[in-house]
């Protein structure tokens, strides 16, 4: 049975509200989310590599070889580089390290490169 | 109770309705507010990854069932009971009046485990005795009875509290 008494007991109980909890922390994404976008990646990165090996697969052998004979020759702007012989020799008499840098630059626009068939080594030996 | 924000997700909605006295009813059954605010958050964390409550007869019953079940399976984990923190603020007074606050969280403290647990699902989960009984896994004439006592207990705990006040 409820009395009066009890019922007057529980309204009194009742009007203690229980505190707040905390907000939810940051919902994790749900799988089906991030899948889509993983998958994305995937295939980007996928067409990338087939894209590259296509590209290895179509240029014939020659082209990458002259492609790197072009790298290894020297800048033709540094060809045009001409310093007269009283500068050098000013150069010389007062800025070794300035002298010591303009001659290995001639050097290495009068010299073949290195490591090519016409390298200063191996005309040297023809010779 | 706060109403229902239509235009949350339900889940969230949920949150907001029967957040507080699900926190209340965890915090006596571990005693530790900051563990009873994980197990909340973990049930509805579940519930947005899982949406299992779609599929409960009784989604409210079914949060409260939840929440008791992530703290007893963290208690089998830990292998202890930790007592219940005298200090920690259960309620939100009426008029500000933080004696009474205090006076009802001790006579709450000072009731054994399954007769605080069915006062709290009752009064503030607003719960039926059938569904007390569901989640506390006893009868409903059970549940019943333990309320009963439980209520005497208090009204005379709060009741000496008062008169050694005044």
């Amino acid at each position: 049975m409820h009395d009066r008494g009890e019922e007057q007991f529980e309204n009194y109980l009742r009007s203690f509200r229980p505190i707040d909890p905390e907000a939810l922390p940051a919902a994790i994404p749900a799988h089906g989310a991030t899948a889509p976008r993983r998958g994305i990646a995937i295939a980007f990165a996928a067409t990338v590599c087939v894209i590259a090996a296509a590209l290895l697969l179509i240029t014939p052998p020659n082209a990458r070889l002259a492609t790197h004979r072009v790298v290894s020759e020297p800048p033709p702007e540094a060809s045009r580089t001409n310093i007269s012989t009283p500068t050098l020799t000013r150069l010389a008499l007062d800025e070794h390290d300035a002298f010591a840098e303009c001659m290995t630059e001639k050097a290495r626009l009068q010299f073949p490169p290195m490591r090519s068939d016409e390298s200063t080594l191996r005309v040297l030996a023809k010779e | 109770m706060p109403p229902t924000d239509q235009s949350m997700p339900p889940i969230e909605g949920l949150y907001r309705q029967y957040g507080a006295p699900l926190l209340l009813f965890a915090i006596s059954i571990c005693g530790e507010s900051s563990r009873a605010q994980d197990a909340v958050h973990q049930v509805f964390l579940t519930l947005m990854e899982t949406n299992n409550l779609m599929n409960a007869l009784d989604p409210k019953a079914y949060l409260f069932a939840s929440v008791r079940n992530v703290l007893l399976n963290d208690n089998k984990h830990r292998q202890r009971n930790v007592a219940i923190e005298p200090e920690q603020l259960w309620f939100t007074p009426p008029d500000r009046d933080h004696a009474a606050e205090q006076n009802l969280r001790r006579a709450l403290q000072s009731l054994p485990d399954d007769q605080r647990q069915v006062v709290v699902l009752h009064i503030w989960g607003e719960l039926t005795f059938g569904q007390v009984a569901e989640i506390l896994n006893v009868s409903a004439n059970t549940a019943a009875s333990r309320y009963r006592y439980a209520i005497s207990k208090l009204r005379d705990a709060m009741a000496a509290k008062e008169r050694t006040n005044a």
